[in-house]
């Protein structure tokens, strides 16, 4: 197993407990948050707040970064934006 | 709501920007749920077709261990089998049509300050209320 298989899936790993501990994986929960005309939940809203703060720093911390940590040897670059494989 | 019930959205939010975070500092790669599905499908390349596998089986893993450890989530689908996979379809083809969904737009995009992000996410939060209102209140589906 390759350390960039092994992030991806300690990444889902993460993405998934948090998918289940902010009840997103509950699909009323999403649409008790679009019913606004309803009993409007707004936990979906604490959700991608919560979410946009690590996500963030991370983008901060990349931009100092000249590669990614397990992708070095290619130097890719796969966000939107960048063309230069 | 109770003071208590917004410590789990905000956990759980803080897990998910965690792993988009990591994904991005160690693989360079945006933790897209819809992209790294197509990636899984073998739709798209993004040059190692093992981590959309690897992230998906993550996410199923994950949410199975913090269901045991952590809480047990309450889920209700009311709808039929028929009628979730014609959605799923839906969502599939409009979140690559759109190059992200929740998680690429909504979580990663904004993070970066996409301008095509905050309007993707704009649009579709949008376009999904306005849905779950017309069916909800205009029509009077309850699912």
């Amino acid at each position: 197993m390759t350390a960039r298989l092994l992030a991806a899936i300690v990444s889902g790993l993460i993405f998934g407990a948090g998918l289940l501990i902010s009840d997103l994986i509950n699909p009323g929960r999403s649409l008790a948050f679009l019913d606004v005309a309803g009993s409007w939940d707004p936990s979906l809203a604490f959700v991608i707040f919560a979410a946009l703060i690590p996500s963030a720093v991370a983008h901060i911390i990349r931009g100092r970064c000249s590669a990614p940590l397990l992708d070095s040897l290619s130097r890719r670059q796969r966000l939107p934006g960048y063309s230069a494989n | 709501m109770t003071e208590i019930s917004y410590l789990w959205p905000l956990t759980g939010g803080l897990l998910i920007g965690l792993s988009a975070g990591l994904y991005l500092l160690l693989n360079g790669r945006i933790a897209g749920i819809s992209g790294l599905t197509a990636a899984a499908a073998g739709l798209t390349h993004d040059g190692d077709s093992k981590l959309g596998p690897g992230f998906l089986a993550g996410i199923i893993a994950g949410a199975w261990l913090a269901a045991a450890l952590i809480r047990q989530p309450e889920i209700v689908i009311t709808s039929s089998t028929a009628l979730l996979i014609a959605a799923g379809l839906i969502v599939g083809y409009g979140t690559r049509l759109g190059s992200g969904c929740t998680s690429g737009h909504g979580v990663c995009g904004l993070a970066r300050l996409s301008r095509r992000s905050l309007a993707a996410t704009a649009i579709f939060m949008g376009v999904a209320g306005a849905t779950v209102f017309v069916t909800r209140h205009l029509i009077g589906v309850q699912p």
